[in-house]
């Protein structure tokens, strides 16, 4: 039924009619066109949809707009006057508390409700008034500062001072704290994502989902759906103009299933209707038969000759990929061994719960403005999209433009095609531009995770605290899809020796198909599996020769010189053992000269401490060609605009590149803009993966600039008539010896002379080797090391993380500040794996399938970070850079997990940690847990 | 997705009744909607009227009432409201306590206590408090009239209360803790919601414990009262090993099914823990030892 409203949203008095059931969030967004209000789960959970109503925070997922009659509505559009920004959005900026800027909203939205009532919040203030208010990019410390810094501002006091981390040597731009780009818009509620935009007549997708976790598809009817007055097309494997497969490194996912489904998020129909209403109403008409088969739930029983074969054309059966380490002689290295370890570790499948569920956008071939088909969307590799769209619409690639919009959230979960091809499709099919925005739910469902893993790890070494060998087998659940499995998988097994030197190893890993959801992609590759048994492994073997564990890992740690177990020779850049020095500091620090303890109790409370080392290789390495193109441009008015279709997810490649156009430049920051991911007007980045965007597109923005500054400088000597070799660059201006050009004039001038300010320069990364052939797998690694201090509660169970100590070696910070953000926000993501996370499927049926039944950490489990950084250069990376991306997410949980060995005498073999089981373990005296949280179900 | 609906806006308790008795099936009450528009939203329940008893006058103050022996917190009141009450905090500060704790501030702001009553989910800390609480007691109004239910006769069974189809709660009674006693609420919460939670009154006269109220919520489909632990303390000295006792007895009339939450003895364990905690800082606080 209609009714009319009336309400104020920020300051101006709105009257519509409107449905009412609409929410309010609904009507912000599609009515008013408000689109800073995100939408992150439609339950209530996330805290993202936060607006103020009279002044007090509301989820407006579920409010429904008629309950706001006559009321005032601030949402974030809002928060300024004017051009000047209210406090809590410049110090949001100012202290690094916006990555993908898609819960920015919420947390801001929520943070003023506070401020307005007690502009002097203590940090406990701030965790309950924020507490469920989800962010996945900062690990909320810069938000906490961020918050108090705009008290004190509201309050008329001095701002925070910011937290930049030291850094060495900052040059121009280089190594300084400059704004992210985009950084006002997302504060300020104008920044874009996917499901910000809209065209005239466009449609609403959805897809029909499979029933099953394995059965075989008898018949699917579509035609009742079809008749529902509204529905505009529905599709079908039949309708697959092209190739009905896709995958980003085997092409084993059907476009829409056709004889079989092997997990519940697989795609049997598409729909696209006038409203997401009437599409939702359409698949209920769509009707499948199946036959159930049996479902394969576990990658050991996978393995086994009795479980069915999910993928009869895979050569190898259920067995994705076997992938073997081999280094030196393993029985030779495990005879010298004075002492041994062998353990086995279970990691479960976890969900990267980026906030912003996946969405895409498909405009036809000439609809206004559109000469090709046009996806819209967030992706991590958008070249990749367009060559699958290509292949399964049966088109050359180049008749398909793929654009980036802004990504709430990726960490490698937005690598894989998800609704991409669906909605070209749709799009040819109804000639309209067709919009497909997964629920929460259906994201939860759908989208590849992270590797459920079962590690067996045994560990040598000689008395003298030596490592001399290491062997390992690895089950890894790759799911349903192959997805990146083979290269997760792989990085899993490479780095299974952790950043040691370890003479003899021997490690296979078993990637195994099975009926689960898929894994792939996840901040970590892999390397977070292993790094939880390589590092517990550690302080078995140091207790058990009686050194110290800190100790333990200098002696072993990789040095300029070692061998890795791939046979790679590190030549450089490698800082492990400064960040161990850095650590070890930061622990003795803690006890103000007291003496440092390992562990101590307090009444029912038990404290330890732990620490665990990490290393991760930047760039795709193992003989891929690691590429990525830049082009730059200067213009007329002082500016320059750099173009590459490498995606910044949050994580913050577009400042990056930007530093590096404007360092080589000597140009002011503010005067470099970039443009992302058009795959019509951006030259191919690469994917944005494995760390590698800083090193890679970092060097291809950097090498295009030194192009372009080639050019200015022979057109600026020809026409200040100077020699070229004594022009300099000043912010701007070009100058020699008295005469001055500024470099907007000089292109001008470059324009009227027939000359271009336009270059590209495509970056080759060092060449690396593939896995088995020795040498270099990898052309650069960071390095870490973290410190867990974790108090345990004796009587319940219950762990809190009070402190975490993180070194990091990422040979050079470009930008120091937001470079701590994705540390920061590393560890706390790794701090929810160790502690509350687990995607919990059972027999191919995920349980976990609303955000309600997926813990993430929120505010209240932020722990105080303290966060080095060791500059050690790589002398191919961008003025020394290397990648940051996964490597704080890899040994946070180990660090935990040792801490809490070191506080109760348990040692962790399954995660999350159950309070439950510890508890049981410690009052039955017992010194293995195996039992995660999820296994207590 | 939401199913459409159609709000209506009562402006008396009696109107209320009537939209309910009309409607019947295909109506439900509306307050601050947190978890009713979340169930509908997963499909979970369908109503195609709403019946907003927030247009409702008189139920959106707290007052004292019963020669100012007690508080009356109408049923419109949210959360937010009764956290920030000076009233409140001069007259029942455990409520502020518990509200502060309560899921987060968004649905402290929408949502109201009456509601969570009468949501009845298991998890709710409310329901551990009211059940707790010395003569608490539920207003139930209809076109029948107004009744008082006391909370262990209201909670039935999860999502299941005594309201009849046709009434609203239009209040909360609670009488305000004589000199002598004193309050506390504990809980352990993992999830979203408490996996335990233990509300206990205590009186104590001189060195003896006069009286004892423990409510023990979030185990079973309702809050139960731990009456064999209550019993046990009547004339005890306030101490750790009355405590302990008493909080063993507690956690043995527990009848909790393993979940997620934790396993049948772990939460046995955290009701222990919580029991004796929450008799701990009752009876300090009963003592003047700290003032609640």
């Amino acid at each position: 039924m209609m009714a009319t409203i009336n309400i104020t949203v920020n300051g101006q008095q709105i009257e519509r009619e409107v449905d009412e059931s609409r929410t309010l969030a609904q009507f912000l967004r599609n009515d008013l066109g408000l689109t800073g209000t995100k939408i992150g789960c439609e339950e209530a959970e996330c805290g993202i949809c936060t607006v103020l109503v009279d002044g007090v925070p509301v989820d407006s997922c579920v409010y429904p707009v008629l309950k706001a009659q006559g009321k005032s509505i601030k949402s974030v559009e809002g928060l300024a006057e004017g051009e000047t920004l209210h406090p809590i959005q410049s110090s949001f900026i100012e202290h690094g508390a916006v990555q993908c800027g898609y819960c920015t909203p919420g947390l801001m939205m929520t943070a003023t409700a506070l401020l307005n009532e007690n502009p002097d919040p203590s940090e406990q203030d701030i965790k309950v008034a924020l507490k469920d208010t989800y962010c996945r990019c900062t690990g909320y410390a810069s938000v906490i500062r961020a918050i108090q810094s705009a008290g004190r501002e509201l309050r008329g006091e001095t701002p925070l001072p910011v937290n930049d981390p030291a850094v060495s040597e900052p040059m121009h731009v280089i190594s300084r704290s400059v704004p992210p780009q985009e950084v006002r818009a997302k504060v300020t509620g104008q920044a874009k994502y996917t499901d910000d935009i809209t065209f005239p007549g466009m449609l609403y997708a959805r897809t029909l989902r499979s029933r099953y976790p394995h059965a075989k598809i008898l018949s699917i009817s579509t035609e009742k759906a079809k008749a529902l007055p509204g529905v505009q097309a529905v599709l079908t494997h039949a309708d697959v103009p092209g190739e009905n497969l896709h995958g980003l490194v085997y092409r084993d996912w059907p476009v829409l299933c056709d004889t079989v489904v092997r997990y519940m998020g697989d795609a049997v129909a598409i729909v696209a209707a006038d409203t997401e209403d009437l599409a939702a109403e359409a698949l209920k008409l769509i009707e499948v038969e199946y036959e159930p088969l049996p479902v394969v739930a576990d990658p050991q029983y996978a393995h086994t000759a009795e479980a069915p074969v999910l993928h009869p054309e895979h050569p190898t059966g259920n067995l994705l990929k076997h992938i073997k380490v081999r280094h030196g002689d393993i029985e030779a290295g495990f005879a010298q061994a004075d002492v041994i370890i062998e353990r086995e570790y279970h990691t479960p499948t976890t969900e990267h719960a980026f906030l912003e569920p996946e969405c895409a956008i498909g405009v036809p071939a000439g609809y206004p403005d559109h000469d090709k088909l046009t996806v819209y969307v967030g992706s991590q590799i958008p070249y990749q999209d367009r060559n699958q769209l290509g292949l399964a619409l049966g088109v050359p690639e180049e008749s398909v433009r793929v654009i980036g919009t802004l990504i709430g959230g990726g960490f490698g979960g937005k690598e894989d095609i998800a609704g991409q091809i669906h909605v070209a499709m749709l799009a040819n099919a109804t000639g309209r531009p067709v919009k497909m925005l997964y629920t929460r739910q259906e994201s939860l469902v759908f989208h590849p995770k992270r590797h459920a893993t079962t590690i067996r790890m045994k560990t040598g070494a000689t008395r003298d605290g030596k490592l001399i060998a290491v062997q390992a087998e690895l089950y890894g659940d790759a799911g349903a899809y192959a997805s990146l499995s083979d290269k997760v998988l792989t990085r899993a097994t490479t780095h299974a020796t952790g950043p040691y030197a370890v003479p003899n190893a021997k490690i296979d890993c078993f990637a195994m198909y099975t009926n689960n959801v898929p894994s792939g992609a996840f901040r970590g590759f892999g390397v977070t599996q292993s790094a939880f048994a390589v590092e517990q492994n550690m302080d078995l073997l140091a207790a058990e020769l009686g050194i110290d564990p800190v100790q333990f890992r200098l002696i072993n740690a990789q040095k300029v010189g070692v061998t890795t177990a791939t046979g790679q020779l590190l030549r450089e850049s490698v800082g492990l053992i400064e960040t161990i020095e850095d650590a070890w500091k930061d622990m003795q620090a803690h006890h103000n000269g007291d003496g440092f303890r390992w562990a101590w109790r307090d009444g029912h409370k038990a404290y330890g401490w732990g620490i665990a080392c990490a290393y991760k290789n930047t760039g795709l390495g193992g003989g891929a060609p690691d590429k990525s193109e830049a082009e730059i441009e200067a213009f007329e008015d002082g500016t320059v605009e750099v173009r590459t279709a490498a995606a910044d997810m949050g994580q913050g490649l577009a400042h990056v590149v930007a530093q590096c156009a404007a360092e080589e430049l000597k140009l002011p920051y503010e005067k470099v803009r970039v443009l992302l991911c058009d795959t019509d007007l951006t030259p191919n980045g690469g994917p944005t993966t494995a760390s590698r965007q800083t090193f890679v597109t970092g060097n291809a923005a950097r090498l295009a600039a030194v192009a372009l500054r080639d050019a200015l400088t022979q057109s600026a000597a020809e026409m200040m008539d100077v020699p070229p070799q004594t022009i300099r660059y000043e912010e701007g201006l070009l100058r020699s010896n008295g005469h001055q050009v500024e470099m907007g004039r000089l292109v001008h001038w470059m324009k009227s002379h027939g000359l271009t300010s336009r270059v590209r320069h495509e970056y080759y990364a060092p060449k690396t080797q593939p896995l088995g052939s020795g040498g270099d797998m990898h052309f650069a690694f960071s390095y870490a090391t973290q410190s867990a201090l974790v108090e345990v509660d004796m009587e319940t169970g219950e762990v809190h993380v009070l402190k975490i100590v993180s070194s990091t070696d990422i040979g050079r910070a470009i930008n120091p500040l937001m470079l701590q953000g994705q540390i920061e926000g590393g560890i706390v993501m790794a701090l929810g794996h160790c502690l509350t996370e687990a995607y919990i499927i059972e027999d191919g049926v995920p349980w976990s399938r609303l955000l309600a039944r997926y813990k993430m950490p929120s505010i209240k489990h932020a722990p105080e970070i303290v966060s080095h950084l060791v500059e050690h250069r790589s002398e191919a990376g961008p003025y020394g850079a290397k990648g940051v991306g996964e490597i704080p997410s890899i040994n946070t949980t180990p660090a935990i997990c040792n801490a809490i060995t070191n506080a109760t005498g348990v040692r962790i073999y399954a995660t999350p940690v159950d309070q439950d089981a510890l508890l049981l373990a410690i009052k039955n005296g017992q010194t293995e847990l195996h039992t995660a949280w999820q296994h207590v179900r | 997705m939401l199913k459409p609906f159609v709000i209506h806006e009562p402006r008396t308790p009696q109107q209320a009744s009537e939209l309910l008795n009309e409607y019947g099936w295909d109506a439900t009450v509306y307050a601050g909607g947190t978890e009713l528009l979340v169930v509908m939203k997963e499909g979970l329940a369908s109503y195609a009227h709403l019946i907003n008893i927030k247009t409702i006058s008189d139920i959106h103050t707290i007052h004292l009432t019963d020669n100012d022996a007690a508080l009356r917190i109408g049923a419109a009141v949210t959360h937010r409201a009764i956290e920030t009450s000076s009233m409140i905090a001069a007259h029942a500060p455990l409520l502020i306590e518990m509200e502060r704790s309560l899921a987060n501030v968004r649905v402290r702001t929408m949502g109201t206590l009456a509601g969570n009553l009468c949501f009845a989910e298991p998890h709710s800390d409310p329901a551990a408090v009211c059940m707790a609480w010395p003569g608490a007691s539920f207003e139930l109004t209809s076109t029948d009239g107004v009744r008082q239910v006391l909370p262990d006769e209201f909670f039935i069974d999860l999502f299941m209360t005594a309201r009849q189809e046709n009434e609203i709660m239009t209040a909360i009674h609670l009488p305000l803790l004589p000199p002598g006693m004193g309050s506390a609420y504990h809980k352990f919460v993992l999830l979203e919601r408490p996996s335990v939670s233990v509300a206990a009154f205590v009186s104590v006269a001189g060195t003896t414990i006069k009286s004892a109220h423990i409510a023990v919520g979030s185990v079973g489909p309702v809050p139960y009262r731990a009456t064999a632990a209550e019993n046990m303390l009547l004339g005890q000295t306030p101490g750790d090993e009355p405590y302990r006792a008493a909080a063993e007895a507690a956690a043995s009339a527990a009848d909790p099914v393993g979940d997620l939450y934790g396993s049948v003895e772990y939460k046995r364990q955290l009701i222990r823990v919580l029991t004796r905690q929450a008799l701990q800082q009752a009876s300090e606080r009963a003592m003047g030892v700290e003032r609640l």
